[in-house]
């Protein structure tokens, strides 16, 4: 009988701008990432991803942290909601004020409670491919948004995007 | 998609095979109101008799409200702010005659808990479950906006009868109330309203008895969805995809 067994390649971490993210009242204002080409570079079956978002000096209570997946399905644009027709997300690190998140995949949804400054929130891990019904787009990559109220740690450390591709041996 | 409503059409649905007939109750829901004017999110109602009724509103001052009336004046609990065109998940907890318990997460991360408790007895008969309007006998305030991801149970979800616990109702909301066990093991009735609102689809619908029958009164139609994550556990979901 064959035994399919996970095999995890070196972990990635992706190009994101966190450090000092201001906060977005509406929650649609964030950052995205450097996207992950994974046709063209890693054919991994599936992407575990997580990372580290550190909050800034006094932030305000009971408002949260929203780590997002955008996706390409043909290898050039990305899903996103504009009105120009101008891409906002371009699949290069960069900032974005989206018109709605709904045609990017929700991963988490990190309640800040307490106005305690530079708390660091770990989240993760999320199956890319489960998020897209069980395929990993030929490329992906994450939206990050707050309404903190006030910007997100200056620290670039203090803040990171990584996720470990999966693939399966047969043996 | 959710069962979307428009209050000069008086839109609404109304199910009278539910089978809540006593106290306690908790009524779960995502809502998307268009306006901030008053009207009903969800009510149960004795639909032949004056003022029996519980529900949970939209104020008029805008706020979020949970309300009961025995046969006499109508007791109010409001608070928090409504926001148009934003979805907040709603747990309201009718416990007991002199405990009714709402709890609202915000699309901002914040958390609004209000209480009654003036004593208002359970409506006399109760016969209608409705969304989106106060279904009395002339129905009434009606909803401007969207309800979605609906369900209940004929339990209070948390047994010491204060208010909700936030961690539990964050969970509720993006997790849904199939990954709480024991919400989703008391759960009598589950609707996404993805579908059409009267469309029993087994994926969308759940039952925990003989299916319920919903009407469509005005013709409410479907809106957006809310955003929720792809790990939000849908009813008799047993596995998880792997690729091989």
């Amino acid at each position: 009988m064959t035994t399919a067994t996970p095999v995890y390649s070196a972990l990635v971490t992706h190009t994101i701008t966190l450090a000092s993210l201001a906060t977005s009242s509406t929650l649609l204002a964030g950052q995205f990432g450097t996207a992950i080409d994974q046709k063209d570079s890693d054919d991994a079956i599936d992407a575990l991803v997580g990372g580290l978002i550190t909050v800034g000096t006094t932030p305000t209570a009971n408002t949260q942290i929203e780590a997002w997946l955008y996706s390409s399905f043909d290898d050039t644009v990305y899903s996103e909601s504009t009105t120009s027709g101008t891409p906002t997300i371009d699949g290069t690190d960069g900032a974005a004020t989206l018109l709605s998140k709904a045609t990017l995949r929700l991963m988490v949804v990190i309640p800040v409670t307490a106005t305690t400054s530079n708390v660091g929130f770990k989240w993760g891990p999320f199956s890319v491919a489960q998020a897209y019904g069980g395929i990993i787009p030929v490329q992906w990559g994450v939206f990050i948004t707050h309404n903190t109220g006030v910007n997100l740690n200056s620290t670039g450390g203090n803040h990171y995007v990584k996720h470990y591709p999966v693939k399966y041996e047969s043996a | 998609m959710s069962a979307q409503f428009v209050s000069a059409s008086s839109q609404r649905l109304l199910n009278a095979t539910h089978t809540v007939t006593a106290f306690p109750y908790s009524v779960g829901l995502w809502a998307y109101p268009v306006t901030t004017t008053a009207g009903t999110i969800f009510s149960l109602v004795d639909t032949g008799a004056t003022n029996q009724y519980q529900r949970v509103s939209i104020s008029g001052g805008s706020q979020w409200s949970i309300r009961a009336a025995a046969g006499g004046a109508e007791n109010s609990a409001a608070s928090g702010t409504v926001t148009a065109n934003r979805w907040a998940f709603l747990v309201a907890r009718f416990i007991d005659a002199t405990n009714r318990r709402l709890d609202v997460l915000q699309f901002s991360g914040s958390v609004v808990s209000i209480q009654g408790t003036l004593s208002r007895a359970f409506p006399t008969s109760a016969e209608t479950m409705a969304l989106g309007a106060n279904e009395i006998s002339a129905p009434a305030d009606f909803l401007n906006g969207s309800i979605a991801e609906f369900w209940y149970t004929k339990t209070d979800i948390q047994p010491d009868a204060a208010a909700l616990n936030s961690n539990l109702l964050r969970q509720l909301a993006y997790g849904g109330p199939f990954s709480v066990p024991h919400v989703a093991q008391a759960i009598v009735e589950y609707r996404a309203l993805r579908s059409h609102p009267t469309l029993n689809d087994p994926i969308e619908t759940y039952s925990s008895g003989a299916e319920n029958t919903w009407t469509n009164t005005g013709s409410a139609t479907l809106g957006p969805h809310p955003p929720l994550p792809y790990w939000y556990v849908k009813p008799n979901q047993t596995q998880t995809l792997l690729t091989i």
